[in-house]
């Protein structure tokens, strides 16, 4: 393998089979909708990237680094409700109340932390409970009413765009996926990353701390959820009670799509984009060409299973060349 | 007629090791027969070829003079087998009279269970034995002994005429091992034929008729037990012959200073324990497994909590919190299980090289390629490793490969290891590498660091360690200057009360 | 084994995650109040219109729900003989199974309903099980409650009812009317008519939308109704909007009418976003569109994705519900969201907390209550939820009007 060009590793990679069917996928709903291309739709596919992606890649580093946080939807939903709280409700500036939603997603992050790595319960298991009492709390506050939010300043984070094709909330989740993209490749806490989540007790005894690693990928995990409820928020005009919840599959879905396994240890920022990146155009193809609802959902369990044989096509090749090379 | 069991020609290997070489004994009915050898003799393999789990490469087992060939454990059952292992072949959420009858349960009419025919013969079995279990107690609320004894009522339901039992008294209190022992006396009085696979001499003397000893997977020899004494079963254990492999070491005949104090040092599996390390000088751990070894180490390396003790390196005391700060202070540590706790499988031969140097290959925010590349080659370079780059996942390393990767990262031109602890560093590994690794490990000795080398292979730790201390049970029971030592002495260590 | 069972589980979560992509599979029937989902899809009485007519038709002043011409104000607010503070107050509560956020917003309004007419309030959640319903029900009978408002599962009505009588205590359903297992009402209740409300939304539209878009072509105008088809009334919202579009316009409405099941993205005001800008951007040459909605959220969406697309000239929506347009008005919104179906929660629970304090009086036996309201072979009256549909000039006046109402004020 390591003798290959760079060329023939790149077609071999995950990456670009998940490419290769994203663009049949474009190609044969642009065959059936000349508008799918169109300006406009595109901008709306990237739109409807900015919530999952915002999560997605504080999910991804999670997973990679062997955790998982189900309660992501939840803490996307309160960033949204409380963002909205503080600004209709408690006067505050927009940019202040937005940092302090992050802060409050990194606290709740902080809190997922010292359940798995204090007290020892299993991430699924507690991250589940995490989101139901948040949930709770969420109705509660907003007595299951939308909060709305008519700071006009505030909606412009929806608004903003480049190109009119590039908006505000995609960019702000582009670059988060750049930025997180280069840290776990070339930076000493991405590899420690990928160590921990790889195997948790030799990256221990090699002198890593997983138990800090994990920490910080929770809080981040926390803090990038709550700012995408609250672009989210932003771009809806009010923070509701119903809003983000059961994104975080979508987030782990694309994420498994792009090649992060539940296992740790493997994946990186540019399969989960691509993998969310034919998530999205696909949902918006299928409204376009009026497919009736239930099968929809057939469809994107077919795309999933579609996605995942032509990888394990790829890696069968791959053990084949393995084998060959007597290794 | 009195059942008799026969091994014939038994042979076992897998891939690069021969398990088992032409074992051939019989033993009769109406006797406990046990099965005694060092780890790796071959015993766990000669079981499980008995109980239907593999199948042997060559010969065959002959019950009555009859071959038997078994291609899964539940014709070993029909034939009359039983075998009780250390873990419990039980049904937890099931009651006791369900698991002794399990796979038998008599059945009424249109097939239901006949609850009263059940409990009333379980009560049959139960009262034979005289034991105080009651046939409808769930057996996953039973003490472990008692659920032992259910194991070997199921044995006695089943009609087994031969019964094994695989290191029965681990676990067991005296009181537990005398009811257990009174069981097995009563299977003997009914003419089955008891096989007892154990290293507790003591207990060996007490219930056994004879002894068959293997070594290196081969038949040594089949002792009277009220015939035969310790000094001679632990001689008909060791004495081989070593061949080259040790000849060519070129020891390290200087020590430094004193590298490593321990004082009573006490842990959750470990009591009393105090030794030192000199600079340059390779210390032998030996035992049995199980005997506390690498939890010693792992103690010393901050993996494991200490409860009172002291460790003092270069003669300042140190309390290691977490395995960082050993290795940040010189100690590093080859886990046992390399596969598990050594590497990072999916992970590149360089990325498991500089783990522990991360911060001292970088450049700025960033990690420095060039400097990482650098510090594999030189690791690949000075180890032989087999790869063609570094970039190749471990997965796909060979065992010694593996290993060498191990001790590249802890000697790697970044790292300053003052203390190196290899435990069972050629576990699994080919004899050509296992010559490279003593090698190795006596290179590492001319440079001053002190090695703390475990292993449970008697040859290999006589061989390159200059000091051995024996431990059993959690505690140092002995300790040998090489110039001294031989198989038996340190195996008697091993095994002594 | 524990690998494998960590990939099986991933890979269910994988299969669930795809299989529910966005939708909230713990939603279950009724969507948030004021979107006015009925609970149940039933006929219009009889007599065609409510006599509180919704005033459908015209952006002007809602007509305020009257009291009934002809019915008795027996069990209404309106009657002004009653004094309720000469008697002790009475106890009840509201027996739910399987509390729904909907049923918490009525429970808030029946609450308030108790400081009117002089009931303790409280609340009963049996989850989903129907025998500790019934036992607690004989709880509170020895307890010496007066009366109970209660939710039931639809197929333990009969037994409900039966219950009640033989302890001796009035009952009242809230959201679902208690009919037996022959179909027939066995109490008095209230009904939203999910089906004639889809009409009356889309015929609002139709008869409004010269005023803002001056005497367009109606075969340019394109229709889109926003549900989500897990939900049967939403089903007949959609249904009677859709039948209502198709009737006025029957010979453009294959072109024109666009299916709006969401169910693919959930239930969330994002959903109806990127549902109504994936139709709006698939369809460039539609010059037109009639926007509706079964819940407020779904509207929300659809009004910010038009303003996304900059479409907000051409594009008119009306949802049902109206809890977050409201305060936006008040902030001043003028957007493309011009009205909304609504109806308010003190109005619905007033015939329901009065009539129960006329069972528990003894004023009024259950067969006796509005005459007015009860369809040909029913013993018991089946009262229809007055609906309004307002826009930013009419809502004050609504709002104000409900206020009136609850105060006592005619």
């Amino acid at each position: 393998m390591e003798n290959m060009s760079a060329a023939k590793r790149l077609l071999r990679s995950k990456l670009f089979s998940l490419a290769a069917v994203t663009a049949v996928v474009v190609l044969i709903f642009y065959l059936i909708r000349r508008s799918y291309l169109g300006v406009d739709n595109i901008r709306g596919i990237l739109n409807s990237m900015s919530l999952s992606g915002t999560i997605g890649v504080g999910m991804a580093c999670l997973l990679i680094g062997g955790g998982v946080d189900l309660a992501a939807g939840a803490e996307g939903c309160f960033g949204g409700v409380m963002v909205a709280l503080l600004i209709s409700k408690a006067g505050a500036p927009w940019p202040v109340a937005l940092v302090a939603v992050i802060l409050i997603g990194a606290a709740i992050g902080a809190f997922n932390a010292f359940l798995i790595n204090v007290l020892n319960f299993m991430g699924f298991i507690a991250t589940i409970g995490v989101s139901s009492m948040l949930q709770g709390i969420i109705n509660i506050i907003t007595k299951a009413r939308n909060i709305s939010i008519s700071d006009r300043g505030f909606w412009s984070i929806g608004t903003v765009a480049v190109a009119n094709l590039f908006t505000l909330p995609f960019m702000i989740m582009a670059a988060l996926v750049v930025v997180y993209g280069i840290i776990l490749s070339r930076t000493r806490f991405g590899r420690t990353v990928y160590m921990c989540g790889g195997n948790r007790r030799a990256a221990r005894l090699s002198g890593l701390n997983p138990k800090k690693i994990s920490t910080i990928l929770y809080i981040n995990c926390g803090a990038l959820a709550s700012l995408g409820g609250a672009i989210l928020a932003a771009r809806m005009h009010s923070g509701s009670p119903k809003a983000v919840l059961g994104s975080e599959l979508d987030a782990i879905t694309a994420a498994v799509l792009g090649g992060v396994s539940f296992m740790g240890g493997a994946g990186n920022m540019g399969g989960c984009f691509i993998g969310l990146l034919l998530l999205c155009s696909f949902n918006n193809g299928l409204i376009s060409v009026k497919l009736a609802s239930y099968w929809t959902i057939v469809a994107q369990g077919v795309l999933l299973i579609a996605a995942l044989i032509a990888d394990y096509f790829n890696v069968r090749a791959r053990a084949r060349e393995l084998k060959a090379a007597g290794a | 007629m009195d059942t008799y069991l026969e091994f014939r020609g038994i042979g076992k290997s897998f891939p690069g090791v021969q398990a088992l070489d032409d074992i051939s004994f019989t033993v009769s009915g109406g006797r406990v027969c046990a099965i005694l050898g060092e780890n790796g003799a071959g015993k766990s393999t000669l079981l499980k070829i008995l109980s239907g789990d593999i199948q042997p490469g060559a010969g065959g087992v002959y019950i009555n003079g009859a071959e038997q060939r078994f291609t899964s454990p539940y014709q070993a059952i029909r034939s009359g087998i039983s075998v009780i292992y250390q873990e419990r072949q039980l049904i937890p959420a099931m009651n006791v009279m369900e698991n002794i009858f399990l796979g038998d349960i008599p059945a009424g009419r249109a097939g239901f269970v006949d609850r009263a025919e059940l409990r009333g013969r379980t009560q049959e079995i139960i009262d034979s034995f005289g034991l105080p279990i009651h046939p409808l107690e769930l057996v996953g609320r039973l003490p472990v002994a008692y659920q032992q004894m259910v194991e070997i009522m199921k044995a006695y339901r089943r009609n087994s005429k031969i019964i094994a039992f695989d290191e029965p008294t681990a676990s067991l209190t005296d009181s537990e091992i005398s009811i257990l022992f009174e069981l097995i006396g009563k299977l003997r009085n009914d003419g089955k034929i008891v096989l007892y696979v154990s290293h507790r001499l003591s207990e060996i003397f007490q219930i056994t008729d004879e002894i068959v000893v293997l070594k290196d997977g081969r038949f040594v020899k089949t002792l009277e037990t009220r015939e035969t004494d310790e000094q001679e079963l632990i001689t008909a254990m060791v004495g081989r012959d070593i061949g080259d492999t040790y000849s060519g070491l070129k020891r390290n005949d200087r020590y430094g200073e004193t590298l490593l104090e321990v004082s009573h040092l006490e842990t959750a599996a470990v009591h009393d324990i105090s030794f030192e390390l000199k600079s340059g000088e390779i210390l032998g751990l030996s035992g049995l497994v199980g005997a506390g070894r690498t939890e010693v180490v792992r103690a010393i390396f901050g993996a494991d909590a200490i409860i009172s003790g002291e460790i003092k390196l270069e003669g300042k005391p140190v309390h290691f919190k977490k395995p960082g700060d050993a290795i940040a202070a010189g100690i590093a540590l080859c886990p046992e299980d390399r596969k598990e706790q050594g590497l990072v499988l999916l992970r590149s031969i360089r990325d498991n090289i500089t783990a522990p140097v991360l911060d001292k290959v970088r450049k700025g925010l960033f990690l420095d390629k060039k400097a990482e590349d650098e510090v594999a080659g030189d690791a690949i370079k000075k180890y032989s490793i087999k790869t063609p780059s570094s970039d190749k996942p471990v997965l796909e390393l060979s065992g010694g490969n593996q290993q060498k990767v191990i001790l590249g990262r802890w000697t790697s031109s970044k790292m300053v290891t003052k203390v190196l602890i290899l435990d069972e560093p050629t576990k699994g590994i080919d004899v050509g590498t296992k010559a490279e690794v003593y090698r190795i490990v006596c290179d590492f000795a001319r440079d001053g660091i002190g090695v703390i080398f475990i292993s449970s292979e008697l040859t290999e730790v006589i061989n390159v360690a200059d000091r051995i201390i024996v431990m059993r049970n959690g505690r140092i029971t002995g300790e040998v200057r090489r110039e001294e030592a031989s198989e038996e002495s340190v195996l008697a260590l091993a095994m002594s009360e | 084994m524990k690998r494998s069972l960590a990939v099986l589980l991933s890979a269910l979560l994988c299969m669930s995650a795809v299989s529910c992509a966005g939708g909230n599979p713990g939603e279950s029937p009724p969507p948030s109040v004021s979107s006015g989902g009925s609970p149940t899809a039933e006929a219009p009485p009889s007599g065609g219109e409510p006599s509180a007519p919704p005033d459908a038709s015209t952006p002007a002043a809602a007509t305020p729900a009257e009291p009934t011409a002809t019915g008795s104000v027996v069990g209404r607010y309106a009657d002004k003989s009653v004094d309720y503070f000469s008697r002790e107050p009475y106890e009840f509560v509201y027996m739910v199974n399987g509390m729904l956020v909907i049923h918490q917003l009525l429970g808030e309004a029946l609450a308030d309903w108790g400081g009117r007419v002089n009931y303790n309030y409280s609340e009963y959640d049996s989850g989903s099980d129907m025998n500790a319903f019934l036992t607690t029900m004989e709880t509170y009978a020895t307890q010496g409650y007066d009366g109970f408002f209660v939710d039931p599962d639809v197929t333990v009505a009969q037994r409900t009812a039966e219950l009640a009588e033989d302890l001796g205590i009035p009952i009242f359903p809230v959201l679902v009317p208690m009919r037996d297992n022959d179909g027939k009402l066995i109490t008095p209740g209230l009904h939203l008519d999910s089906i004639m409300v889809g009409g009356l939304q889309t015929q609002w539209l139709i008869d409004n939308y010269t005023n803002y878009w001056g005497d367009v072509d109606p075969a340019e105008i394109g229709y889109l109704f926003l549900y989500a088809s897990f939900n049967k009334n939403l089903v007949d919202n959609m249904v009677g909007a859709r039948d209502k579009f198709q009737e006025t316009w029957p010979d453009t409405f294959e072109k024109n009418y666009y299916d709006g099941d969401c169910l693919a993205l959930g239930v969330s005001i994002e959903a109806g976003f990127d549902y109504t800008s994936s139709i709006f951007t698939a369809n460039p040459d539609v010059k037109y569109w009639f926007v509706s909605s079964c819940l407020e959220d779904y509207g929300q969406g659809a009004a910010r994705a038009a303003e996304d697309l900059n479409m907000e000239d051409r594009v008119l929506i009306l949802s049902n519900g109206a809890n977050t347009l409201i305060p936006d008005w008040q902030g001043g919104y003028d957007g493309c969201w011009v009205a909304a179906l609504h109806y308010a929660n003190e109005i619905f629970t007033e015939p329901i907390a009065c009539g129960l304090v006329a069972l528990a009086d003894g004023r009024a036996k259950p067969e006796d209550l509005w005459p007015e309201y009860k369809q040909p072979g029913e013993k018991y009256a089946l009262y229809v939820v007055p609906t309004v549909i307002i826009t930013k000039d009419t809502y004050q006046d609504y709002l104000q009007y409900v206020e009136d109402f609850v105060s006592g004020l005619d």
